[in-house]
């Protein structure tokens, strides 16, 4: 039997792989049409290129931004986010193959594995032409490693004019630069709107009970407090993540700062801080065990989920929260589907003063978001990849990357600007999870795909005010949140040469993990908070203010630059 | 057959006792083990706001089906259901035969070199190479991005053999020597006598092989480029994680985390179709199935 | 049998005879020409890896290239001001899963086993095993749904007359807390095994014992457990190897700060040291770390049971 077993096997195992190989040719063959999204459609085989040939360049004046006579393939590794899924041949990349003659091979990795496999195919320096890097660590640890293409060499007005204006534009890029050079082309925001950590109360229950908007974080407690006893069965402020978020989100308004591990940026201080390790993190940890005392904090602060925050504030448990304040948006829809709640609003409050009697916020990173592609340095056709990289910083590669199709998704309205075509928009009015990521998955557009010069919210807007979605509550938000002085962009991180990172992480995980078991006790008033001084002490002997002083000798040698 | 078997001496009281209390604490268990799957089924079924309010613990609220439409509307989880199935059935079958294939050998104490065989067999499943190196054969051997990538390198889960080859060594010596004299050489021993006599083996093999094969999204993602290719677990995982794991909440702008519902819905989803193969392979989980073999 | 083949091992072997017992065994090489190419191509080819431990891994250099720094990373680790607190909690989380999720899967197999109702037996099975299915993000969701201060358990302890509990931020309910959900969430899939072996019980045998006297317990007792002891062993062998091994996955999304006392372990440690942050060759020592203990311990169970029951690996 076994023998058999095994000549059937060998017999299965053949027919499965001509499947396999004749289900790759099927796909080969894709359309070039722009009218249909085709949901995931592959184009695998190189012979994928021939079919768009036929159709490219029938038109002389297309030809113009080639960057190359011959169709070239690149090949891009992606990350895949569950909003908004990525597939190839979307309408935007056919176009962007008939302005560049260039043909996007995209690697789609989901979201949640893509760390795993970036770092192995990075590992086996065995990638993409172009990969995506999420964060600068990277490009100081596979930078060094000499995989990734020197990019200085093209930086200038002749190679690169388009990229070349925003390298002028945003001196703070020069932070990107390791040793020297530069090892990955940085996403650029296009009319981003900034918002960040905020915030966000319950509106209508401030105005119910006639209590004052806030001003202050004392005024904000002495309202919450209020809260409590009109509502005692209420957890008035609830979060997600736990106590580092907790820490991450609210440190730097209430005066110290945490980022994302300790380290911050002090804006008022103009250096580089360890919070916890400074004095004016007990003015924090008090707050929040003044909070936790008066019931305001959750009691289960320190175990909070996703998940536990939603279900919280949606079923009008919770009433303020502080973290990212767009959710609130989102919150204030399911709320209000909710019995007795249809007035409810979740509203941000403009950054309250802290106790130092600053106001203070920092937004997400908008004018350069923290995206990054590099380029293989054996990487075929690299000169036409530059160009191509350069096209797709131009103002004809971000409007097709960004809207799509003109004549199809956008025209151009009087003053030359992009703008979508209502009944292309509509279609998707009611689509989940949302209507513009349904449309930037549609399309293959923005940030989140092939994008270099990229929008986010621009697009976003101008979706839901032609579909009907955007709400006043929305226009009050940002209105708010534009007109709020206190958000300032995050600062860039220095680049550190490799020892510099391994004694960073050595100091700071034993740090963190010491300083993890001790703030729960603080906020609960387990332990006075006078005390916070011997944890400042041993974080002192743990290394803390060499850390600080590797920061900003870093910052010092980067603006030496 | 069991029924005819247990009653041909008559229960004492002590026994009935016995059988009270079992079937009570199973009864019990079993409940404990049902009802997380239960909530999840419920709560996929349930409108958000009774999600929300932590109303959901027996019964679902607000009925509704919208989280299952939202699945399968979504045309990558077909795709990666057809691309699961491939690889389970394919997997399984060559997991299983190449299984027998070693635990036979070792479970036979004349079978020289079983020893050292055992010992070097044993180690891999405790020293490995990491995921760089195995990654660099998988290239050299030019089956990266096929299913064969994802295949070849569980073919045999170590574990797995030696469970299989604690069962083959049961089997009484007796059996195989006869075979031995009437002329049959090891293969045909092991298909025609060991094989047939292990069915409740071969069938956990099976069940053990297809889960993992079902289950697994770590190799797929490693060793895949194309999303056409992808399992539905690559896919799925995705969306049960994002809101813990992606950066998707912290950009600028409203974070859009699937919903509890359409989660579970999804977790739903991705398993009934391995759920409906135990009841085929439960069969051979009855007892005395080797009797009348070793017997006869 | 197995005398005599005591008896062939403890002879030094002639030429002659090793190739007359080699040639005698040829099917059964030829059988395991395939696993052992397998083993050869995709568990020993890639061991090389374990070299990075010694290394420094540069990427572009490859692993052979990298310049050697010795036990440089083993000495971060063992020197590290929380290692004996992190091997601590591996162990124990380790043993408390063995003490208490080793017997029930057997327990439940036998119970299982003792039930005549075939319908019942299958919708007990069935739903048994269902929890293994979903995913550890999920359970891990549930447990804190379950365990928060108006959560179920909570409830019923309040219905009972109790304080509530802040289970998860208690250090001395984690390790609780981290078996009991596993032995929930595998003990039904483990009992498999067991109820594969019980098949192969000689029912004549248990019929004997039956007529000789032997209540239930004595039948399970004496007939029953010794058929599948073999079984048992080994698995206890190979649960014995893996104590110092402990995926982080699940720890990560239950602990925090307040809990790390009990709940912190050589995985989750290295997670946040940056596993996923490319330090290939600190974890690859830390993982040969787990594996020199794991064999050891392996080697030892291995040795104690070939003396207790004549059963063991090799």
């Amino acid at each position: 039997m076994t023998r058999k077993g095994l000549r059937a096997m060998a017999t299965v195992m053949a027919v499965m792989l001509a499947a396999v190989l004749g289900g790759c040719a099927g796909n080969g063959g894709n359309t070039n049409s722009t009218t249909s999204s085709t949901g995931t459609t592959n184009s695998t085989t190189n012979a994928a290129t021939t079919p768009g040939t036929a159709q490219n360049g029938e038109n002389e004046e297309d030809k113009s931004s080639w960057v190359s006579d011959k169709p070239i393939e690149v090949s891009i590794m992606l990350s895949d986010s569950p909003s908004q899924p990525l597939k190839n041949d979307a309408p935007s990349h056919q176009e962007i193959f008939k302005k560049t003659n260039v043909k996007l091979n995209i690697q789609i990795v989901p979201a949640g594995s893509y760390t795993d496999k970036k770092n192995i195919v990075l590992g086996t320096n065995n990638f993409t032409d172009i990969i995506y890097i999420p964060n600068t660590s990277d490009i100081v640890t596979y930078g060094e490693a000499g995989i990734f293409e020197p990019l200085t060499q093209y930086i200038n007005e002749e190679t690169m004019p388009n990229f070349y204006k925003f390298w002028q534009q945003y001196p703070e890029m020069k932070k990107y630069l390791l040793n020297g050079e530069l090892y990955a082309f940085p996403v650029v925001a296009r009319n981003e709107s900034a918002n960040g950590f905020g915030p966000v109360i319950r509106k209508d229950l401030l105005e119910k009970h006639n209590i004052a908007t806030p001003q202050t974080f004392e005024e904000l407690l002495d309202a919450l407090t209020k809260l409590k006893e009109i509502y005692p069965d209420s957890i008035p402020w609830t979060g997600r993540k736990g106590t580092n978020q907790l820490l991450k989100t609210s440190c730097y308004m209430l005066g110290s700062g945490y980022g994302d591990n300790g380290i911050y940026y002090d804006h008022d201080l103009k250096q580089y801080v360890f919070g916890p390790a400074s004095e004016n993190f007990k003015a924090v940890l008090d707050y929040f065990s003044r909070a936790y005392k008066a019931g305001v904090l959750d009691p289960e602060f320190a175990t909070t989920t996703s998940e536990t925050m939603e279900s919280k504030l949606c079923s009008g448990r919770s009433f303020f929260y502080l973290d990212n304040s767009g959710f609130g948006q989102n919150y204030t829809k399911t709320i209000q589907k909710l019995e007795g709640y249809e007035d409810a609003v979740f509203q941000v409050l403009p950054i309250p003063e802290n106790s130092f009697g600053q106001r203070r916020a920092t937004a997400y990173a908008t004018e350069l978001p923290g995206r990054f592609y590099a380029l293989n340095a054996s990487a075929k056709n690299k000169e036409e990849i530059i160009k191509f990289i350069d096209w797709m910083y131009s103002p004809e590669g971000s409007d097709i990357s960004n809207y799509g199709v003109e004549g199809y998704s956008f025209e151009y309205d009087e003053n030359g600007e992009p703008q979508f075509i209502k009944e292309y928009v509509m279609q998707f009015k009611d689509a989940q999870p949302s209507d513009y990521y349904a449309i930037y998955a549609d399309l293959g557009i923005t940030k989140l795909d092939w994008c270099l010069w990229a929008c986010n919210t621009e697009t976003w807007f101008k979706i839901q005010k032609l579909d009907g979605n955007w709400t006043e509550i929305a226009d009050e938000y940002w209105d708010i949140i534009n007109s709020d002085e206190a958000y300032v962009q995050p600062m860039i991180m220095p680049s550190f040469t490799s020892e510099e990172a391994e004694r960073i992480q050595d100091i700071l995980v034993d740090v963190n993990t010491m300083l993890e078991q001790e703030y729960n006790k603080y906020i609960m008033g387990e332990v006075a908070i006078d005390n916070w001084d011997n944890v400042i002490a041993k974080c002192e002997q743990m290394g803390i203010r060499e850390l600080e002083q590797i920061y900003n000798d870093a910052e010092a040698r980067v603006n030496a630059q | 057959m069991q029924k005819t078997k247990q009653s041909k001496v008559p229960q004492s009281l002590g026994s009935k006792i016995f059988s009270i209390v079992n079937y009570t604490i199973l009864a019990l268990v079993g409940f404990i083990m049902f009802y997380p799957m239960f909530y999840v089924f419920i709560v996929s079924i349930s409108s958000a706001q009774y999600i929300n309010q932590g109303m959901i613990s027996f019964l679902p609220k607000g009925i509704n089906f919208e989280a299952y439409e939202r699945v399968l509307q979504n045309k990558d989880i077909w795709v990666g259901y057809k691309n699961t199935i491939l690889y389970t059935v394919l997997g399984t079958l060559i997991n299983v035969v190449l299984t027998a294939m070693c635990a036979y050998p070792l479970s036979r104490k004349e079978f020289y070199g079983r020893g050292p065989f055992t010992v070097l067999i044993t180690l891999t499943m405790f020293i490995s190479g990491g995921m760089i190196p195995l990654y660099l054969v998988i290239n050299n051997l030019k089956i990266m991005n096929t299913m064969w990538a994802i295949l070849l390198p569980s073919a045999i889960s170590t574990y797995n053999m030696i469970v299989m080859r604690t069962s083959f060594s049961s089997i009484p010596d007796s059996l195989i020597e006869s075979a031995y004299l009437d002329g049959a050489n090891d293969i045909q021993i092991l298909a025609k006598i060991i094989m047939p006599l292990s069915k409740a083996i071969i069938a956990t093999m099976v069940l053990f092989y297809a889960v993992s094969h079902w289950n697994s999204y770590f190799p797929a993602m490693l060793y895949l480029n194309d999303k056409a290719k992808y399992p539905v677990q690559v896919i799925m995982r995705d969306i049960i994680i994002e809101s813990d794991m992606s950066q998707a909440g912290d950009m600028s702008g409203m974070a859009n985390v699937a919903a509890t519902n359409y989660k579970y819905a999804v977790i739903i989803i991705s398993i009934v179709p391995i759920l409906m193969v135990y009841p085929f392979i439960q069969k051979y989980f009855t007892k005395g199935v080797m009797v009348g073999a070793v017997k006869g | 049998m197995k005398k005599k083949e005591k008896a062939v091992t403890k002879y030094r072997l002639t030429g002659k005879q090793r190739w007359r017992l080699i040639k005698r065994c040829r099917y059964m090489y030829l059988l395991m020409l395939l696993p052992i190419l397998y083993y050869i191509i995709f568990c020993y080819g890639p061991m090389y890896g374990v070299l990075i431990a010694f290394k420094d891994y540069k990427i572009a250099k490859g692993v052979w290239a990298s310049p050697w720094v010795g036990f440089k990373w083993f000495e971060k680790f063992l020197t590290d001001a929380y290692f004996w607190k992190l091997v601590r909690n591996t162990l124990l989380l380790n043993i408390y899963g063995l003490l208490w999720g080793f017997p029930i899967p057997i327990i439940l197999a036998l119970m299982l086993n003792e039930v005549s109702n075939s319908k019942f037996k299958r919708v007990v099975q069935t739903v048994s095993y269902l929890p293994h299915f979903i995913s550890t993000v999920v359970i891990c969701g549930m447990l804190i749904n379950f365990l928060s201060l108006d959560g179920l358990i909570n409830q019923l302890l309040a219905a009972l007359g109790l304080q509530k509990i802040q289970f998860l931020m208690q250090p001395k309910w984690f390790r609780t807390i981290f078996t009991a959900s596993g032995i929930w969430q595998s003990c039904g899939w483990t009992s498999i095994i067991y109820l594969a072996a019980l098949t192969s019980v000689d029912q004549q045998l248990i019929e004997a014992a039956h007529i000789d006297g032997a209540n239930r317990f004595q039948r399970i007792l004496h007939v029953t457990i010794p058929a599948i002891t073999p079984t048992i062993s080994i698995m206890l062998i190979m649960q014995l190897g893996r104590l110092m091994t402990l995926g982080y996955e699940k720890i990560i999304l239950l602990y925090n700060g307040s809990t790390y006392e009990t709940a912190d372990t050589i995985a989750t440690y290295v997670y946040r040291r940056g596993i996923l942050n490319a330090d290939y060759s600190y974890s690859t020592a830390v993982g040969l770390f787990q594996t020199v203990v794991g064999v050891i311990l392996l080697v030892t169970a291995n040795k104690v049971s070939n003396k207790l029951s004549e059963t063991s690996l090799w």
